[in-house]
Parts: C-alpha cells; sequence; structure tokens
C-alpha cells in the first residue's frame, strides 16, 4: 500500500480536484450525501416535533399525498400548551409536508421519521468508525511498532476473533453492555443503548482495520526514510510522529470510511431481529425492516417499504462510491498499464 | 544478404498527462538473415521498446506508434508483412511460430504456478495440435537441447525450483521449440551471473549454427556484443547513433557516445587505469535537450566548444527548435558564457538531432561533429 | 503434506478451543437467565433442579462437561425449546444450512469471479464501471430488502417461485440469490485487485509473445495467479454463508441454522450458543483446511514452505 502523501500530495485541496476529476461519481456521491445531511439537520427542528406524533384516526397507514392527513393540532398529551403553540407556529409550513411520503401504521409521519433515522443511522456508522478506529488503530499499531512475540499474539488474538461468529458477537455484546450502561445513565436508556448499538458494532468491526495498520506499520519501518532518522538520532516518538502516524492517515480514513456503511447494514440487520435502536427513535434500518414487515402483510402499503430502502440504499451506495474512489486512488496498480486492456 | 527483419523509421511515443514523449524516434534497424544484430544502449534509452514494438507487446495505452513500419520477410518469395498493421490474428501466428522472444528476468517472466513443462508445451499447442504425449515428448527433448540435466524430472518442475540460469535456459527451449526464423533477445542475460551468461550465449550460438536463426540482441553488455554479435546498432535517447560491423565498430568507434561506452568497458587486455565513465544520465524523454540529444554529456562538444574563439560564437540561440534564434545570450552572465561555448556546433542546430551519415561501408554515425 | 495438513489440524483445534473459552467467558458474564425466561414460568424448585442437572451452579464444570459431550456429539439441552436438545436442533438445521450456503457461495464464485475479471481487463471503461456499480449496489442492500424485493416479483406477482418454505428444489433459487449477493460483491473486488495485480506481470508478456490469445492470457495464466485470495476467502466465506443466513431464513422461512444463532443469543440459551459457536467454528476451520490444501495444489510456490 502506498503512503497517503501519493494521494494527498500538492495541498488538500488541488489534491481533491484531482480526485474529483478522475472519479466523478464519488463527486456525485459526496454532493448527494452532503444535501441529506443538510436536509436532516435543517429540518431537525420539525422531525423533532413530529417523529412521534401518532394519528391513530386517519392517519394510519395514510398513503402519501400533497395535503396533510392529520388535523393541524394533534393530540400532544406531555407537552404544555404554551410549548405546542411555539412549535406549531414554528412548523407551519413544515406540517403541510407530513403526508408527503405517507404515514405508517401507526399514523406517523413517514417523511419526518425518515428524516432523523438518516441522521441516526449515519450517527450509528461514524460512531461505530471512530470506536473501530481508535482499537485498531491502537492495537495495529502496538502490535506493528513492538512485533516479536507480542506481535504474533495480538495477530492471533485478532486471528480467533476472525473466527467467531460476527452477527452473534454484536447481538452478546449489546446484552453484555446493556445493564452497566443503563445503570450509568439511569433512566435515559434510550440513548444509552444507541450508545451500546454502536459500540457493539464498532467492537467487532475493529479487525480488518487492525491488520491494514499493523501491515502498514511492519511496511514504513523498513523504509528508507524512517530508517534515515533513525541514523539522525532521532527518538521513538519523534519517529512515530513525523513519519508513521502522518502515512497511516490514507488506509485508516479509507478503511474507517468503509466502516460506515458496514455499520449501518449491521445496524439494519438487529432492527430487522427486533434488537436495533429502541422504539419510537427511527433509524433507516428500522424503517426499512417495518416496511419489510408491512409489506410481507399487505403489499399495498408499498410507501413504507419503497422510501425507506431508497434512503438506506442510496445512503449506502454513496459511502460505498466514496470509500472506493478514495481506495483506488491510494492504489497505484490500479493504474499500471497492461496489455490486455 | 537478405533481411529477415526491417524496422524502418519506427516512432514510438509515451503518453502521460496529455504529453507525448517520444520514447523511440525515426529509427531503422535491419537484421539479416541468419545474423546476430545487438541493439546496444544504457538503461532506459529505449532499446526494449523497440523489441518489444517487433511483436506489438508494448501495452498501448500509454505507448503509441508514431511512425514506421516493421517488416518481417518470412516466405521464399521475398514478400513481406508489416508487423505493426497485420491483424491481432495473423500477428499471433507470427508470435512464438516464426518470431520467438525471451526476456530479461526469467523469474517474472515464466508463469509462477505453471510447470516449466506446461509452458513449454503451450508453446507447441497454441500453433498446431500435437497430442500430449508427444508434446510432453517434445518438451523433454527441447530441455534437453538446452543442456538441462535430468529433463525428464525437471519438465516437472515449477521455475521458483529452478536456478536462474536453467531457468533461462527453459525460457530458451520454449522460445525456440517451434523453430521460428527470428529470434529476440531482451537482455537475456542481464539478470545472471557472469559465468551462465556466457555459457547462455554460447548456446545461443550454437543453436543458431544448427538452424540457422537469425537474433536480434538487445544488451548494454559491450563484451558479450563483440563476441557474439555481427553487426551494432548503438542507440542513445531513443535514436541510433551508430551502427557498423562488430568489427568496425570496436577498431574505429565514431560516435563520442559510442567511444564514451567502449572506454567504460573493462577489458582484460586494455589498461589497468580507472575505468571511465560518461557523465550525467540518459535524459528524460519529457524534456529531450535541443539539438543533439547526446550534447549536454558529450565531451567532444565540449572539447570543440572550448577550441572555438567566443566571438565566433553566436549571440542567439533556438532553446525550442523551431528554427528561429529566440534566447539572447548575457554576456555578463558566466553561466550563459559557457553555456554559449558549448552550444553552436550541437544545441544551436535549428535542424535538430544529427541524421545518420555513412563513414565508409557499413558504417553510420549521428553525429554534427565527426568528419 | 500429510504432516502439513496434520499441523494444520492442529491449529485448527486450539482455535476452535480458543473461540469456545472466549464465547464461553462471555456468556456466563453476561446478566441474565435463560430458565427465567417469560414464556416459561417454572416453579423455583423445578428451576433449582434443573441448575443443579446442568451444572449451572459450576461454571468449570459445565465448561467441562460441555465440551466433553461436544466431543461424542451431545451438545446438551437447550433452555429455549422445551422438547429438543441442541443435538437434534442442529442435526436438523445443519444439512438446510449447507446445502443453501454452499450453492450461494457456488453462485457467487460462479459470477463474482467473471465479472472481476471482466472488470480488471476493461479497467476504467464502460464494462468496469457497470461491474463496479453492480458490485457496489450488492454491498449496499441489506438483504432482507433484495430478499423481500425478489419475493415480491417472483413470489407474489410472476409466481415463478413458492413464496416460501423449503423441501423442493424450487425452494433452493431465490433464497440461494439473496444469500450470495454480498458475496459476489466482495468476490468481484477480490478477482478485480488480484487480476490488476497480475495483469501487469511479465509472465502475460511472455504468454503473447508465445501466440497465446488474449483470452487464454487471461483466463488461463492471468486468473491461475489471481484466482488465488478468492479462493483463501472461501474458507470464511462458506463458513459465514452456512451459518449467517438467518435473514434469508426469516424472509423465506427457511428452517436453517442461522435463525437458531440468533434465538439462542437473544434468549440467552448458553448451550445452544455454545453448540451454535462450535459449529460454526468447525465449519471454518474445516473449510479453511479444505481451502489450505486446494491452495498447495494451486500455488505451488506455497506448498514447499508451509
Amino acid at each position: 500500500m502506498p503512503s497517503a502523501d501519493t494521494i494527498f500530495s500538492g495541498g488538500t485541496l488541488r489534491s481533491m480536484r484531482r480526485l474529483g476529476k478522475r472519479y466523478p461519481s464519488a463527486v456525485v456521491a459526496a454532493i448527494v450525501l452532503f444535501s441529506m445531511v443538510t436536509a436532516g439537520a435543517a429540518s431537525l427542528p420539525y422531525s423533532v416535533r413530529w417523529f412521534n406524533v401518532q394519528d391513530l384516526g386517519a392517519g394510519i397507514r395514510h398513503a402519501p399525498s400533497i395535503t396533510p392527513a392529520v388535523p393541524e393540532e394533534p393530540y400532544l398529551p406531555d407537552r404544555s400548551d404554551l410549548e405546542a403553540t411555539e412549535l406549531g407556529a414554528l412548523g407551519g409550513a413544515a406540517y403541510r409536508l407530513t403526508s408527503l411520503l405517507g404515514h405508517d401504521d401507526l399514523g406517523r409521519s413517514l417523511l419526518y421519521r425518515l428524516l432523523p433515522g438518516f441522521l441516526v443511522s449515519l450517527g450509528i456508522g461514524l460512531g461505530a468508525a471512530v470506536m473501530a478506529i481508535i482499537i485498531g488503530v491502537l492495537w495495529g499499531a502496538v502490535a506493528g511498532l513492538i512485533g516479536g512475540r507480542l506481535d504474533s499474539l495480538m495477530m492471533r488474538v485478532v486471528d480467533v476473533l476472525y473466527g467467531l461468529p460476527y452477527i452473534l458477537m454484536v447481538i452478546l455484546l449489546k446484552i453484555a453492555l446493556t445493564r452497566p450502561l443503563t445503570s450509568l445513565l439511569g433512566d435515559r436508556t434510550r440513548y444509552a443503548e444507541v450508545l451500546i448499538l454502536f459500540i457493539a458494532i464498532g467492537g467487532v468491526s475493529w479487525l480488518t482495520m487492525a491488520r491494514v495498520v499493523r501491515g502498514q506499520v511492519l511496511a514504513l519501518r523498513n523504509r528508507a526514510f524512517v530508517e534515515a532518522s533513525r541514523l539522525c538520532g532521532a527518538g521513538t516518538w519523534h519517529i512515530l510522529r513525523r513519519h508513521i502516524f502522518p502515512n497511516l492517515a490514507g488506509p485508516v480514513i479509507v478503511y474507517g470510511l468503509l466502516v460506515i456503511p458496514q455499520a449501518i447494514l449491521q445496524e439494519s440487520f438487529l432492527s430487522f431481529l427486533g434488537i436495533g435502536v429502541p422504539q419510537p427513535i427511527p433509524s433507516l434500518g428500522r424503517l426499512a425492516a417495518d416496511g419489510v414487515e408491512a409489506v410481507n402483510a399487505f403489499v399495498g402499503f408499498w410507501w413504507l417499504l419503497v422510501f425507506p430502502c431508497a434512503t438506506l440504499v442510496v445512503t449506502l451506495l454513496a459511502l460505498n462510491i466514496i470509500g472506493d474512489a478514495l481506495r483506488d486512488a491510494m492504489d497505484p496498480k490500479s493504474r499500471a498499464a497492461s496489455l490486455l486492456a | 544478404m537478405e533481411s529477415i527483419l526491417q524496422i524502418q523509421n519506427l516512432g514510438v511515443s509515451f503518453r502521460r498527462d496529455g504529453k507525448a514523449m517520444p520514447v523511440v524516434d525515426g529509427m531503422s534497424l535491419h537484421v539479416p538473415q541468419g545474423a546476430t544484430v545487438a541493439l546496444v544502449g544504457e538503461s532506459g534509452c529505449g532499446k526494449s521498446v523497440t523489441a518489444l514494438s517487433v511483436l506489438r507487446l508494448v501495452p498501448r495505452p500509454p505507448a503509441c506508434f508514431e511512425s514506421g513500419r516493421v517488416l518481417f520477410h518470412d516466405s521464399p518469395d521475398g514478400g513481406a508483412v508489416d508487423l505493426l498493421t497485420i491483424s491481432e490474428r495473423d500477428l499471433r501466428r507470427i508470435r512464438g511460430r516464426r518470431i520467438a522472444m525471451i526476456f530479461q528476468e526469467p523469474m517474472t517472466a515464466l508463469n509462477p504456478v505453471m510447470t516449466v513443462g506446461q509452458q513449454i508445451v503451450e508453446a507447441v499447442q497454441v500453433h498446431r495440435s500435437i497430442d500430449r504425449r508427444a508434446a510432453r515428448d517434445l518438451a523433454v527433448e527441447a530441455l534437453r537441447s538446452v543442456r538441462i540435466d535430468d529433463p525428464q524430472q525437471r519438465v516437472d518442475a515449477y521455475p521458483h525450483q529452478l536456478s536462474g540460469g536453467m531457468r533461462q535456459r527453459a525460457m530458451i527451449a520454449m522460445a525456440l521449440i517451434c523453430e521460428p526464423a527470428l529470434l529476440i533477445a531482451d537482455e537475456p542475460t542481464t539478470a545472471l551471473d557472469p559465468t551462465i551468461q556466457l555459457q547462455l550465449l554460447t548456446l545461443l550460438k550454437e543453436m543458431q549454427r544448427q538452424s540457422g536463426l537469425s537474433i536480434l540482441l538487445i544488451t548494454h553488455d559491450l563484451g558479450a556484443v563483440r563476441e557474439f554479435a555481427d553487426y551494432v546498432y548503438v542507440m542513445y535517447a531513443g535514436r541510433i547513433v551508430e551502427q557498423a560491423p562488430v568489427d568496425k565498430l570496436y577498431a574505429n568507434p565514431l560516435h563520442p557516445y559510442t567511444q564514451g561506452l567502449l572506454r567504460c568497458t573493462p577489458r582484460l587486455d586494455g589498461p589497468r587505469d580507472r575505468l571511465e565513465v560518461i557523465p550525467g544520465t540518459v535524459p528524460d524523454f519529457s524534456q529531450l535537450p535541443t539539438g543533439c540529444r547526446f550534447h549536454p554529456r558529450c565531451q567532444l562538444t565540449r572539447d570543440r566548444a572550448a577550441e572555438t574563439p567566443e566571438e565566433a560564437l553566436p549571440i542567439r540561440i533556438d532553446t525550442q527548435g523551431s528554427g528561429r534564434p529566440d534566447r539572447v545570450i548575457d554576456e555578463n552572465d558566466a553561466a550563459a558564457r559557457v553555456l554559449r561555448r558549448c552550444v553552436e556546433p550541437c544545441v544551436g542546430q535549428p535542424s535538430g538531432a544529427p541524421a545518420l551519415q555513412s563513414f565508409g561501408p557499413d558504417h553510420f554515425a549521428a553525429c554534427w561533429l565527426v568528419e | 503434506m500429510i504432516a502439513v495438513i496434520l499441523r494444520r489440524l492442529m491449529l485448527g483445534v486450539v482455535t476452535i478451543a480458543c473461540v469456545y473459552t472466549l464465547t464461553f467467558l462471555m456468556v456466563i458474564t453476561i446478566p441474565g437467565n435463560p430458565l427465567r425466561q417469560s414464556d416459561r414460568n417454572l416453579p423455583p424448585e423445578a428451576e433449582q433442579a434443573l441448575r443443579v442437572r446442568y451444572n449451572m451452579d459450576n461454571n468449570w464444570l459445565y465448561f467441562r462437561q460441555f465440551i466433553v459431550g461436544a466431543v461424542h456429539g451431545d451438545f446438551g439441552p437447550t433452555f429455549t425449546y422445551a422438547d429438543w436438545t441442541c443435538s437434534q436442533i442442529i442435526a436438523d438445521a445443519l444439512p438446510v444450512s449447507v446445502v443453501l450456503g454452499f450453492l450461494a457461495v457456488l453462485f457467487a464464485v460462479v459470477v463474482g469471479v467473471p465479472l472481476g475479471v471482466i472488470s480488471a481487463v476493461k479497467r476504467g471503461g464502460a464494462l468496469d464501471l457497470a461491474s463496479l456499480s453492480l458490485v457496489l449496489t450488492c454491498m449496499s442492500l441489506p438483504t432482507f430488502v433484495t430478499g423481500s424485493g425478489l419475493l415480491i416479483v417472483f413470489g407474489v406477482y410472476l409466481q415463478w417461485a413458492p413464496v416460501g418454505g423449503w423441501g423442493t428444489v424450487a425452494h433452493l433459487p431465490l433464497p440461494a440469490l439473496t444469500l450470495s449477493l454480498p458475496f459476489i460483491a466482495y468476490i468481484a473486488r477480490l478477482t478485480r485487485a488480484g487480476m490488476l495485480d497480475v495483469l501487469g506481470s511479465d509472465f502475460i508478456r511472455t504468454a503473447l509473445a508465445k501466440g497465446v490469445s488474449r483470452q487464454s492470457a487471461v483466463w488461463n495464466h492471468a486468473l491461475r495467479v489471481a484466482f488465488l485470495p478468492v479462493l483463501s476467502y472461501l474458507g470464511p466465506a462458506m463458513a459465514q454463508a452456512m451459518t449467517g443466513s438467518f435473514v434469508v431464513e426469516k424472509v423465506f422461512g427457511v428452517p436453517g441454522l442461522g435463525q437458531h444463532f440468533v434465538n439462542a443469543a437473544l434468549n440467552l440459551d448458553a448451550g445452544l450458543i455454545l453448540a451454535c459457536v462450535l459449529v460454526y467454528s468447525t465449519i471454518l476451520v474445516a473449510f479453511n483446511l479444505v481451502v489450505d490444501v486446494l491452495y498447495g495444489w494451486l500455488d505451488p510456490r506455497i506448498a514447499g514452505a508451509v
């Protein structure tokens, strides 16, 4: 694997422009992702108001329409009148969009579940990626730098963990973590569970990262410029800071980026099994899984399946395209000349 | 003597980032029937690209054939085909069967996961149908003919199980199994140690005597050339700078580059002084010098410039090769004065690189200064 | 060769032991008790009797007894299914999962390898782009979405295949296809990377210089080398496909092993968790061994070195 300076040389902006020229699909993906994040963030005040508003009358499984299906002042048992009026004033325009993507089986607006659901999924993905990067980089760097017995022991551990069934481990980790964390966070259990979710997913996603980092460290350790620096009398910390870490950045970013879609996919599987994010917090996986169930019961509720799945697929596709382009850019052999082309 | 291969005015360029680099430029070469012709030059001067171009084995892109023909005279009536333009199908019938090739690094040039025997048999089977048993016998025979001991066993060996010299022998066996008319040997002995080099070249010579094979030998080993070649082409930065029969070239090298090359070849019978070197390196093809491509490293240019009185040198020079002088030399700039003294004979020539001129029968050199 | 296989086998047994111990440690540290599941209202005496019977108060004894039993093919009782033992469950579900997983991986190889080869040879071209899009789409679709989609299209609308269940050949294609999509993506990508590594090699040039056709140079010479990373992925892939098919099983109503993995974990059914993990790691080790042997056969450079 080449060092990061092959793609990040000549100023970040310039190298990004160069990358964009070579991978136009990645640019499109980044734009799509960015606008989805913007839409999700911008609509957050409204979706916080609407995502769990149930209308058990006209709203149940109401098909998509441009006119709202539910009355403007829905039943809000846990809000004071003052708060309700404030929110109502804020969301006049937002209210008109509530039925745009239809309603689910509890009469909740799909649009205002989808928008924050996207952010929740992305958050879980990012959290898992951060977890994977922290554990993976530490593990891989220590193994690669210290080497010898410890290295082979640590890599043997990684091998054994690879030998464990992945999804089983996520479930067990999640169950194991639930009690201590809920006791720590008290009544905010819901949010604790989201936290647990990405710790569990991140906790099993670091293996590849550890291998990549170790390989990179081993390769760098024997490179001429590190040898030269050592000959000049540079200390270990200096070598780490000046030579090893900057050159790790590229692969770590790329593999970290690729953890995000995997984590989102994992979460959607867990949601499908009913142990993903807790109700009523929406996530793309939960919404898609609910959609699958609704459609299995009666094919007519297509919007409950189509919109969440489309959002999920577009998100994952965008993330994968960006990660793939970056990985390709770091790989010199992807541009080597060939007689057979 | 009849030619078997004629390269006429071949131009090959490599395109990178929209720029074309002329790696081979106006190159012409003849290989007479049954002769050994050597193409010598430093690494990176374009000789391998020339060799690979004959069988269209340069990757395109980035390479691109800009001009020229590669005529292969194979039929008894003297008819020729242009290897650069014939169909892929016809070319495949020539590759391996009429023109065979051996490469520099026998470790990477052989498929690591196929036995030597399988690879030799394949060379036969792509050109004629032959049953397994017979093909295997043929492979064993081929290995024996290149003096590999115990060919019955070695035919089932994988490349990594053989020594470097043995691998190259297997390569030769594979190349010659279809009895080609021409063998292109691209630095066949560079990666091997000297005793093996000699053995292999002797072997090639012997095979040539037996079958009337013509050989195009690409090398930078001038000792080997003197020993084995009949005719020599010297290449520098994509162009032929001198060509001559081997004895004439060694007796009377004309081009300063050839002279330099010969001076830096160690000889047992020569004076035991320090070896001379040619200063500098082969130029980058994206920034070729104007005029003669060799002038920045040329001793003759320097000597000549030193002899010339300063006022006889031009004030303006043509740095773009456009035919019109575009740069005025500043008399007060010391570096520019040096440049000016060196420029006149070679750099300032508006016609660019010198063409080959005849200096006696069969002896050509491309230099502005040689008389 | 036999010595190599034996050593690999030893290493495999060590790995299984490690995995077993690790899982055991996780299971006993996890809070919760399968005997107190909501749907089984056991009287306290009965619960105590069961605990004693299955050595649940003595972890070390349980650890030992379980592995001794497992070696003899007896995985002990399960706490979630009243009338079944773990061995019966596995004997029932494993063949289903093996058939399904094997078909899925086979299909993935048949589709993924050519996809990767074409994509590498036509690098940067329209075909590469098309195949890359296909690969990325396969990677980005959750199995339950593709499964449901295929079920609705081919099962409900077109009625080409049964909507679910197991037992006839007609039940096979849809779940196998669904299960194979992520594997197709991964194999295509591995093949592409391997081919790009190989296509610029000198030995490809040698083959062409012999007069070998491009097709033969790609499929015979290059793929022989580029297939090796795919081959070493097939071990883990087989194990995953044969045990990780719970979503597919749920969508298509296939009585396979995957659902037991998930249910055992969700129910904290220690016996079934351990049984499943043992089965999984045994499959993994077995297929890795097979792959190693095949690898040594296909790559002579390794055969001498192992």
